[in-house]
């Protein structure tokens, strides 16, 4: 259920801070966002004292007695799944929740607070029913819908997050409260997260995304599990997903609530499983893009009002072939491969079988979190982890040990990290964090990157400050790093330090006039090079390409600047709508890429395409933009467009691997009564083909545009006081042929075909 | 303060958690040899002359020390006019102490190895006729080559890996184990 929550009176209220009052008063109406009408008889929860009340035949509720701080509702509707919002009370408040009752059961719970605070990052959320019914690909394709974000893949089953064109190394990806450290340098490196463990996911650019780390250029992906605390009764889900390509079957459970009766204690357990066959192409099988994954994870909290802890443990294990077409020995047999356009040695038989090139991935996270809120408006955060990632690689050779990893990698991570924040007035919030971080990393075998390890540490404080229709929020960090590599060269150990260091700050502004609310920020960011743009030096076997860095390059650093409008209930022709859009710009001092060069590397396998690390000045700029109608409150209709430009700085050189340009388009027809709900949508998106980039440096041209088309029928059943959700969809219904240019094995392969997917969800 | 022994009691729990954990391994020692997967770093060719008075003799590709380091060194084909060659190509690892010769593994599984020829510029100066067989196939690891006419120009021997029934004699299909090119120089 999408709830829009406006603070109508609150300007009324100016908040008091100096001690706990608990005579305040909460009143509100429910109301339909799209017609305005009255929505009657809404169960609402207090689950700060456990109280309840049901809402009146105006809609009308109302809570006395109610101590200051944040409180926790959740509000049932008929037939919708109970959810929680928090609302931050330092008065007696009085507003109106604006129910968009068509759009059923599963959509995220909007909650937009006009009052005390809002960021003004830009935030991006995935739709909840979208997380609840995804069939368990990734993560990234989870985020590939939103605004701003595309998914750059490799094979079938790799996939990460491109923010504004920039991915990998340019994202911060946070599980929970701890940022992912695997071997997260290589585009062909998923993240390594269980996404059916996922409850919430956004992406944060801004200053608010300063306090997870100054390498954050392109944006910030936090994914959460559910919240605990808020529910006491035992409650899970079950979830099973099965799709007709690669034949994938997908299993998932969750438990959680209380230990005890009266103890705060609260715990999770989850498990779940995915199998998958070869993908299928519209002309042939994709051989050897299997996959076998399994995670696990357990949690522990104790929360009280002023203070927390919360331990978790999680574990994932993924087993995936690489794509055998992409398999190339040599330069020859790669010319072939593109001239013809069709993968040699084609397979017609599907298998689940998964053999070399295949790639072997465990990661495992421990972490605790502590919190303390001394006084009402202050609030103190400690976390601590430890990330261990062992990565193997097994490359098709006929006379190694097929046990025997050619490569292997284990780096273990531990990250700490104090975050205060506090409220200075009701309209005044800063926050000030310190970070540390040290990696260490072994390697096993054919030497690609060397052993490393590093030591870094950071601090910053973000601040956030309100005046009327005005908000303004601003942010530094400094950060350090020292980082030591181990490797022989000519059997004599090689062990150079490099020091990195840099400030970040980002400034942001936003004022709202009608229902117009505009927003610009500035900032610079920057990263240090990493491992592999250093000192890698070899044979990339799940890209078939030699790779060198290179010792001399600097740090990345980059200004950028975006541009940004948001409507909320506009009118446009008497519809209904919403308008997002936003234009943004990086300019960067020593753009880091890797950049083909001739001639390929003679090796006794043939001569193989090569790369180096290379760093240039450039600039990238953009836009992205979508409108949302309602024509009827049954009727949702979705247009969206997305664009980048980058070139080089100095001879205007286009950048290579930049994002098309992309336009989707969706329209959604609900019905519902009382009980059950029904959802038809049907999506489309056209992708460009991307005719900038530097000719003549690419072993081929990129691929031309393509459209997709897609349908889903979904809904919710009750079943007793339980709720069964469904959802039946397919996935490039005219089985197109097409290959996409963010995918590093377009050169050899097309994307998979039509995919029929059905997924089950029972919460109970 | 029941309350306090039990924060005490959990986060002990996530201490033991951290400690059982097995220690990395010392990165200040990479280890490298020791899963070094077996490679072919050298191809040897043993040309023997069919005619009594003719010479024999061997050339080599060989990068011992794998991709970048330093360059491979490869020798030159030198054949004279008129001669008939028997030639024994040898694929070998030279990469650890001791060279291993891998041609036997080859033999092995002859079904699933084609040793194929192709040359350039040399036209009809020089022909090679594959003469070991799997049984249905050609292996290519023994050839005989005849000279017919002075030409300067190269050879390209690569191997290919066909398993799972792909071998049908042609050189189009399977993975490229090796593919190498050496000079050649005919007299």
């Amino acid at each position: 259920m999408k709830y829009f929550l406006m603070l109508l009176l609150s300007a009324v209220a100016s908040p008091i801070f100096t001690q706990e009052i608990c005579n305040l008063t909460l009143t509100g109406h429910v109301i339909d966002e799209h017609d305005g009408a009255v929505l009657s008889f809404s169960e609402i929860r207090l689950l700060n004292d456990q109280r309840a009340t049901v809402a009146d035949q105006d809609g009308t509720f109302k809570f006395d007695k109610l101590c200051s701080g944040t409180l926790d509702l959740v509000i049932n509707h008929i037939g919708c799944e109970p959810d929680t919002l928090h609302i931050e009370l330092f008065s007696d408040l009085e507003m109106e929740f604006l129910l968009e009752h068509h759009s059923e059961m599963l959509e995220i719970l909007t909650v937009e607070a006009k009052r005390p605070h809002k960021d003004i990052a830009q935030r991006v959320e995935v739709d909840k029913e979208k997380l609840d019914l995804n069939r368990g690909v990734s993560l990234a394709s989870l985020l590939d819908e939103s605004q701003g974000v595309q998914s750059l893949n490799t094979g079938g089953n790799i996939s990460k997050p491109v923010i504004h064109g920039m991915h990998s190394n340019r994202v911060v990806i946070m599980s929970d409260n701890t940022k992912l450290q695997g071997q997260q340098w290589g585009s062909e490196h998923a993240p390594e997260i269980d996404p059916l463990s996922v409850a919430s996911l956004e992406v944060i650019q801004g200053a608010s995304g300063l306090r997870y780390g100054p390498e954050a250029i392109g944006g910030v992906v936090i994914a959460k599990k559910s919240e605990l605390g808020k529910i006491r009764k035992l409650n899970g889900k079950l979830k099973s997903s099965i799709s007709s390509n690669g034949r994938q079957g997908m299993l998932s459970g969750e438990l959680q609530g209380a230990l005890t009766k009266k103890l705060p204690l609260f715990f999770r357990a989850q498990l779940s499983g995915t199998k998958a066959g070869d993908l299928k192409a519209p002309d042939y099988y994709l051989k050897n893009t299997g996959k076998e994954e399994f995670s696990g994870s357990g949690q522990l909290s104790w929360i009280k009002e002023k203070y927390g802890v919360d331990i978790q443990y999680s574990q994932i294990q993924t087993q995936l072939g690489i794509l055998s077409y992409s398999h190339i020995g040599n330069l020859s047999d790669l010319e072939q491969v593109i001239q013809s356009g069709v993968p040699q040695n084609l397979s017609d038989s599907f298998s689940y079988s998964i053999s070399a090139p295949n790639q072997s991935v465990v990661h495992e996270i421990t972490s605790a979190r502590f919190f303390w809120k001394p006084k009402l408006e202050s609030k103190v955060e400690f976390n601590i982890s430890r990330q261990y990632n062992l990565r193997q690689e097994f490359d098709v050779s006929t006379f190694s040990d097929p046990s025997i990893p050619d490569l292997q990698y284990e780096i273990t991570t531990h990250q700490a990290d104090l975050h205060y924040e506090h409220r200075m007035s009701g309209n005044y919030k800063l926050e000030f964090g310190i970070a540390s971080e040290t990696q260490a990393n072994t390697y096993e075998g054919r030497f690609f990157i060397p052993n490393f390890r590093n030591y870094q540490g950071g601090v910053n404080t973000i601040h956030h400050l309100n005046i009327g229709s005005w908000e303004f929020e601003g942010g530094a960090r400094y950060d350090y790093k020292w980082q030591q590599a181990f490797m022989y060269q000519d059997d004599n150990l090689y062990s150079p330090v490099r020091t990195f260091d840099g400030l970040s700050w980002n400034i942001g502004v936003s004022k709202e006039i009608e229902k117009i609310t505009l927003m610009m920020s500035f900032g610079r960011a920057w990263r240090a090079p990493s491992i592999n743009e250093l000192y890698s030096s070899g044979l990339h076997h799940g890209a078939a390409a030699i790779e060198f860095g290179d010792e001399s390059i600097d740090s990345e650093v980059v200004h950028s600047g975006s541009v940004s409008l948001s409507t909320n209930k506009l009118s446009i022709f008497n519809i209904p709508s919403e308008v997002n859009a936003s234009i943004f710009a990086y300019l960067f001092d020593s753009y880091i890429y890797l950049r083909p060069v001739q001639p390929p590397t003679l090796t006794i396998r043939g001569a193989f395409p090569t790369f180096y690390y290379s760093s240039v000045d450039a600039w990238f700029r953009g836009v992205d933009a979508s409108i949302k109608f309602h024509p009827t409150p049954k009727l949702k209709i979705f247009l969206g467009v997305e664009s980048i430009r980058a070139n080089e700085i100095y001879n205007g050189e286009f950048i290579i691997n930049i994002p098309a340009d992309r336009a989707d388009a969706s329209v959604e027809y609900s019905l519902w009564e009382r009980k059950w709900s029904h959802k038809i949508s049907v999506h489309s998106s056209f992708t460009r083909q991307q005719t900038r980039f530097p000719k003549g440096v690419d072993y081929t041209n990129p691929p031309t545009g393509y459209v997709l088309l897609g349908g889903r029928f979904s809904g919710v059943l009750p079943i007793a006081t339980n709720q069964l959700q469904y959802s039946f969809g397919v996935e490039n219904a005219t089985n197109q042929s097409y290959r996409s240019y963010l995918n590093r094995l377009r050169y050899y392969a097309d994307e998979p075909g039509i995919n029929f997917i059905l997924t089950l969800q029972f919460k109970f | 303060m029941k309350k306090h022994m039990l924060i005490l009691s959990i986060m002990s729990l996530f201490i033991s958690f951290e400690s059982c954990k097995k220690d990395d391994d010392d990165p200040e020692l990479p280890q490298v040899i020791e899963n070094e997967p077996e490679s072919i770093t050298k191809v040897r060719l043993s040309f023997e002359s069919t005619n009594p008075t003719g010479k024999s003799f061997a050339a080599e590709w060989s990068d011992s020390d794998g991709v970048g380091g330093n360059l491979a060194s490869i020798d030159t084909i030198r054949l004279d006019n008129g001669q008939t060659y028997d030639l024994d190509v040898s694929f070998i690892d030279g990469s650890g102490n001791s060279e291993e010769d891998l041609t036997i593994e080859i033999q092995n599984e002859s079904d699933e190895h084609l040793v194929c020829f192709e040359s350039g510029l040399l036209g009809t100066a020089l022909s090679n006729i594959i003469t070991d067989s799997d049984g249905t196939y050609p292996i290519g690891i023994q050839s005989e080559w005849i000279v017919n006419s002075k030409a300067n120009g190269t050879m390209i021997i690569s191997l290919k890996h066909q398993p799972d029934g792909l071998k049908n004699g042609s050189c189009d299909v399977g993975e490229t184990d090796v593919e190498i090119e050496f000079p050649v120089v005919i007299n």
